[in-house]
């Protein structure tokens, strides 16, 4: 395909991570880009659904009372009750605004004209990272106290003393670096890549419409590919939001645990 | 990350067996997180140790370290049990 391009002459300029910064939309603020509207938006449109889908609740449901309540019975079953164990209707609220919310960010990827996954941004990622990193280290001091958390953290039992000057430093940056950082940047890097693949193929394709005759026969490939691969990425959308949670869900489970 | 396994009791019965391979699902991040901050952690320091002391096999050493202490980590959190 490289090679193809090159003879075209004109240079196809590929998508860069420069396609991941928007304009404000009006006035000169961060805060009035695409992806803060985007962010806004699935906002609206969660409240909405799950406001209008609980509103006329019967017992037998409508098919979008039936929407909603699956959802919602998918985080409580498979997130919570499976996951956390008996304590865990408290945490279920957190859980479902969570996945609903990286869910429907991640599918404004694939949605036509929104076309932006807002996880992309890495500063969308992080801020929910931080929300899951302050709460689980919250519900853990706060039923242990502090230093027997530390204590659980940093030291297993039944292991000889000197070993604990190797396994403690790996231990403590697990719970307080990597955690956060896996958990963020996996979403991150997932939707960046996603956004960027679906990038290529569809300016691709348009590059390749706008070349000579015969070449232009290549650009319907290109856009096959794209429409494929949105398909792939709805799957992968919705297997991180899924993930998301999980690992949140684990991280609370272990924090609420008797003992480490 | 292992007491994540034994403590779900759940109500349902049958809804043991899903916990646990839900639970197997997350296993994989979770060794995933202790061999990348065994790495990052030693190697940091054996990186550390070779800028200071101008020498450059200590890094090895420091990661080796680290590799052995994420897979030990491992096997008590996973597989002792």
């Amino acid at each position: 395909m490289s090679a193809m391009l090159n003879r075209s002459g004109a240079g196809f300029a590929p998508p860069s991570s420069a396609d991941f910064d928007f304009k404000p939309i009006f006035g000169n603020s961060i805060f009035t880009t695409k992806p803060v509207f985007l962010c806004f938006l699935s906002v609206i449109l969660i409240a909405t659904f799950f406001i209008l889908s609980a509103r006329k609740a019967a017992i037998v449901p409508s098919r979008l009372q039936f929407a909603g309540e699956s959802v919602y019975g998918f985080v409580r079953g498979t997130l919570g009750e499976a996951v956390i164990g008996p304590e865990f209707m408290r945490f279920v609220p957190f859980l479902f605004s969570l996945f609903t919310f990286v869910l429907t960010n991640n599918l404004f990827g694939i949605v036509p004209f929104l076309q932006f996954p807002t996880m992309s941004r890495i500063g969308f990622p992080i801020s929910i990272t931080l929300c899951v990193y302050v709460c689980y280290h919250w519900i853990a001091i706060r039923k242990h106290g502090f230093i027997k958390y530390m204590k659980d953290v940093c030291f297993m039992p039944g292991i000889p003393a000197p070993v604990y000057i190797i396994l403690t430093p790996v231990e403590f940056a697990t719970y307080f670096v990597t955690r956060p950082l896996t958990l963020a940047m996996r979403l991150f890097a997932n939707m960046f890549a996603g956004h960027l693949l679906l990038l290529i193929f569809t300016l691709g394709g348009e590059y390749l419409l706008k070349s000579g005759a015969l070449i232009k026969i290549f650009s319907l490939f290109s856009f096959t590919f794209a429409i494929g691969l949105s398909f792939f990425e709805f799957g992968i959308q919705c297997l991180q939001a899924y993930i998301f949670t999980l690992l949140t869900a684990l991280y609370i489970a272990g924090a609420v645990a008797d003992e480490h | 990350m292992a007491s994540d396994g034994d403590k779900g009791k759940s109500s349902l019965p049958n809804n043991n067996a899903k916990a646990s391979a839900i639970r197997e699902d997350g296993a994989f991040w979770s060794i995933f997180a202790y061999l990348i901050s065994g790495l990052l952690f030693w190697g940091g320091m054996g990186a550390l140790a070779d800028h200071f002391l101008n020498t450059s096999f200590l890094i090895l050493i420091g990661l080796l370290i680290g590799l052995s202490a994420g897979l030990g980590l491992i096997w008590m959190r996973f597989i002792r049990q």
